[in-house]
């Protein structure tokens, strides 16, 4: 099941660029891609937020 | 009797009519299953129709179905048609502790094996559930397998001032994008204009 507030935080950034619906998928599996190759947000647990 | 919906005029009235919704879902009929995904904050994705590549220059090599139902944060039953096989996502709507039930490993077990790949969507059935007010969804697929979204009312979730709510589910289309829940509203956004998105996309990919 899906996972409320990291849902949250994606939309906040789709909000902020304006996204559409594509654009939301499309940054929501780019960063999904990115934690895959180990990458790491710039907070200090890792957070991409 | 047949019925001509068009999607360019699509307004879901004051009274948000689930027979509209209905409707609307109509489009996915016949379509495709084409392969599922997790997605960001691990909510599933089941993808249908023709397989197109991303647009987004940081991601041409991700497929996309074109009708994708998205499952936000709602939980999810999924039965298999071909294999005596039940997906369930939570304990709400499942046995927590069945003796039968096993971790589902999202990496190792595929949907292919639950859902065959190409089979087409013979049903899409919106349904309200009284006792939470949430409207519901029923997909059938020709190889008999069906998919249930049963969205439940999250009273600790509080929306901060600047927040939408958050879809129960959702349908992106060709035409838009169809939003239901919370509660039981819906909603469809027609898509913009080619140059809009394209511009769009620009910024994102630049961002």
């Amino acid at each position: 099941m899906g996972k409320k507030a990291d849902i949250r935080q994606l939309e906040a950034v789709v909000k902020l660029y304006k996204m559409d619906d594509l654009a939301r998928r499309a940054f929501g599996d780019y960063i999904e891609e990115c934690k895959d190759h180990g990458e790491r947000g710039s907070q200090s647990d890792g957070d991409f937020t | 009797m047949s019925t001509l919906i068009d999607l360019r005029r699509i307004d879901p009235g004051p009274s948000h009519s689930i027979d509209g919704l209905a409707a609307l879902l109509g489009q996915l009929i016949g379509e495709p299953f084409q392969f599922a995904r997790f997605s960001y904050g691990d909510e599933l994705t089941l993808h249908f129709g023709d397989v197109r590549l991303s647009d987004f220059t940081k991601l041409k090599d991700r497929r996309y179905g074109t009708y994708v139902l998205g499952f936000r944060a709602s939980p999810w039953v999924v039965k298999s048609g071909s294999d005596p096989l039940v997906h369930v996502t939570s304990e709400d709507i499942g046995p927590p502790n069945a003796p039968f039930g096993i971790p589902w490993n999202q990496a190792a077990i595929g949907f292919g094996e639950v859902i065959r790949s190409r089979s087409r969507v013979i049903e899409a059935t919106p349904f309200v559930v009284e006792q939470n007010r949430v409207i519901a969804l029923r997909l059938a697929t020709s190889d008999a397998s069906s998919i249930l979204i049963l969205p439940r009312p999250d009273d600790s979730d509080i929306v901060q001032p600047g927040e939408s709510p958050l879809a129960d589910w959702e349908l992106s289309t060709p035409a838009g994008l169809v939003s239901v829940g919370p509660d039981l509203d819906w909603s469809f956004q027609p898509r913009e204009t080619a140059s809009a998105i394209s511009s769009e996309r620009n910024a994102t990919d630049s961002a």
